[in-house]
């Protein structure tokens, strides 16, 4: 594969970064090398892309990751977005920098729904979405129903993951859902199997912008936006933390951050993009590519991959497990949902 | 069988010293031609079995960082109360896909073996064929292939043959049907050793003594072809009640499958301890019940060893 922001980046500083795309989950991904983290031997990886969230934690928690060196970060320093910065979930970056972020709302294709989709609700409506067709995002989806259930996860405890387990409960016996999904839920609502899914902002962006998939609408619902950030991480035993340090910092120059999201579609965690984008976009109108120059554009006037104010304000992360007891108590109410 | 063979057919011992070392060394030979097989076991079936067990028993946390070895036996008592209902669903579905599986070998390969003649290779590695591609891809195709709208049944919707609320996905039908599908070559082959190891010649001598088609297969094919049926059995059953690829690829809510289970306490949760103790059960389980069906079918060993 050819990745254009890395091959300027060894050209400005002589370093090699072999990127691989090999997480498919952060479950399976944590599974994979938490034996040698805790063994205490590498995992051979210099960066790691983690979700916030509970593997997340148990990371930062154990010390399976080094701390940055905070000095050594001008662009991030210059250039990270307020949400970027400073998370609830990792204060003062101490920890990680965002990859990037995204919101998780709700995908739906308008000719395959009768009405309008607007809020969460909706999913449990089989006059609405019909029956066995509604695609459930098992990770995303305690958080997603207390924030649309008016409850902030940051500060939630059993009571409010009660509360949502019955919203999800009643959605189960809705019978709308057609499946929990750890992955893949895109697939099955790009084949039509789903007409309204829990869905990752980018994915359904992707899809409209991309491959003319012109049906498809992405929506955080009217009563709260979840967010989340990927984030890099240096693990314990990285061979070479110096450069996976630049590797980070690097993605905070609006040019580069630039070149990801023209091609990701989420939440860059890099100000300066949109402007970026939108010359982008104009250069491409007077060069004559005017798909190209459209595509650009349709990004740029997302307010999921470029969100105002009043979005931001309303969205919010999801809960913050940092303890087995916590872990536990959690699981037991919401696993016995997918688990039947 | 096979190392009876040797030791049972030792030539006499040869006089003194130079006998002497010939015997020992004929003696240790079944040794050395089992150690290459058994240390590989040793090292990558009984070691990960033993800590298995050992994990099982555990107590700790992903979050404190580690685990601590403390005789914890509820974490097999609370998994069997918790997780009743998907073993048993798993046992369920495992024993209708031995069946069908059954079912649809059971002919193909009494075919291939009595009539298939110079075309036996070729129809084997037709049923070996799916093996050429990870199974796991294979079973993602079957998602592509029965979408809701997808290229079976889109047409016969449009067509008006089937209703627009029709749909295998998501369904208990569509877990068992892949798991079938899966496993149909290893109930296949056991089956196909058996039933080629047949005297066709039996078969005549029943008819010559005045024996129906039917009656001459009921005495004579079916009975000797029993060691087969029970090697298909295991390699069926065994695999397709642990299986979770299917049940999370085409199946929908209310399909979970203890390997589902398993997989999501590993991962997921990163309870490993429950996890493990999840596992051993399971293999018990399998245990017991191939254990009771071998008592019921009363398969002789060596005819077990020689279908396998």
């Amino acid at each position: 594969m050819y990745y254009p922001s890395l091959k300027e980046f060894k050209d400005e500083t002589g370093i090699d970064v072999n990127y691989e795309a090999v997480i498919q989950s952060n479950e399976e991904f944590f599974g994979k090398i938490q034996p040698q983290l805790s063994a205490g031997d590498s995992t051979g990886w210099d960066i790691i892309v983690i979700t916030n969230g509970r593997q997340f934690n148990v990371l930062t928690g154990n010390d399976w990751v080094y701390k940055l060196d905070t000095t050594k970060r001008p662009n991030f320093d210059e250039n990270a977005t307020d949400f970027a910065r400073d998370p609830s979930y990792d204060q003062g970056n101490v920890y990680a920098m965002p990859w990037q972020g995204g919101f998780t709302g709700i995908g739906y294709d308008k000719t395959k729904v009768n009405g309008e989709i607007t809020k969460m609700d909706d999913l449990a409506n089989p006059d609405k979405v019909g029956t066995k067709s509604v695609g459930m995002i098992k990770a995303d989806m305690p958080d997603f129903v207390m924030i649309n259930l008016g409850i902030d996860p940051t500060t939630s405890g059993p009571d409010e993951w009660k509360e949502a387990a019955a919203w999800l409960t009643k959605q189960r016996d809705s019978g709308t859902v057609r499946q929990y999904y750890d992955q893949g839920y895109i697939d099955d609502f790009v084949a039509g199997n789903t007409t309204a899914t829990m869905a990752w902002s980018g994915d359904v962006l992707y899809y409209k912008v991309w491959s003319g998939y012109s049906d498809f609408e992405f929506l955080t619902p009217e009563n709260g936006a979840m967010m989340w950030q990927d984030n890099m991480l240096v693990p314990v035993g990285a061979q070479n933390p110096v450069g996976a340090m630049m590797t980070m910092d690097w993605y905070y120059k609006p040019k580069i951050a630039t070149m990801v999201t023209e091609w990701v579609l989420y939440l860059s965690p890099c100000g300066g993009v949109l402007d970026n984008i939108r010359a982008d976009a104009a250069a491409a109108e007077d060069q004559n590519y005017k798909g190209y120059a459209n595509k650009l554009a349709q990004t740029a006037d997302s307010p999921y991959a470029f969100p105002d104010d009043a979005l931001l304000a309303q969205a919010k992360f999801g809960t913050n497990i940092t303890s087995d007891a916590q872990a536990e108590e959690w699981d037991s109410i919401f696993l016995p949902i997918t688990q039947q | 069988m096979a190392m009876d063979e040797v030791t049972a057919q030792g030539p006499p011992v040869e006089p003194r010293a130079r006998g002497r070392t010939y015997a020992t060394r004929k003696r240790q030979t079944p040794l050395w031609l089992l150690a290459p097989g058994g240390i590989y076991l040793m090292i990558f079936l009984i070691i990960p079995m033993v800590l298995l067990v050992f994990t099982s028993l555990e107590s700790g946390g992903a979050f404190s960082g580690r685990f601590y070895f403390n005789w914890d036996f509820a974490n097999y008592t609370d998994q069997i109360v918790q997780y009743k209902t998907q073993l048993l669903r798993s046992v369920e579905y495992s024993v209708i896909v031995t069946v069908a599986c059954l079912l649809l070998a059971y002919p193909m390969t009494y075919w291939i073996a009595f009539y298939a003649g110079r075309w036996k290779s070729s129809v084997l590695l037709l049923i070996l064929l799916p093996f050429f591609v990870s199974f796991v891809i294979r079973t993602i195709q079957w998602r592509f292939l029965l979408a809701d709208s997808g290229i079976i049944f889109g047409p016969l919707k449009n067509w008006g043959l089937l209703p627009d609320n029709f749909r295998v996905l998501a369904t208990p039908f569509a877990v068992v049907a892949g798991i079938t599908y899966n496993f149909l070559p290893f109930t296949a082959l056991p089956l196909y050793v058996a039933l080629e190891r047949i005297d066709k010649g039996l078969v005549e001598a029943a008819k010559d003594l005045y024996s129906s088609r039917w009656k001459a297969f009921l005495y004579v094919v079916w009975p000797l072809s029993l060691p087969g049926v029970f090697a298909a059995f295991l390699l069926t059953f065994v695999p397709a009640t642990g299986d979770y690829v299917n049940a999370s690829i085409l199946g929908g809510p209310g399909t979970t499958m203890i390997g589902n289970i398993i997989q999501e306490k590993f991962l997921v949760e990163l309870n490993y301890p429950e996890a493990a103790a999840m596992s051993v059960i399971l293999m018990l389980a399998m245990l017991v019940l191939a254990s009771i069906y071998a008592r019921i079918l009363g398969t002789e060993d060596d005819a077990l060893t020689a279908a396998i």
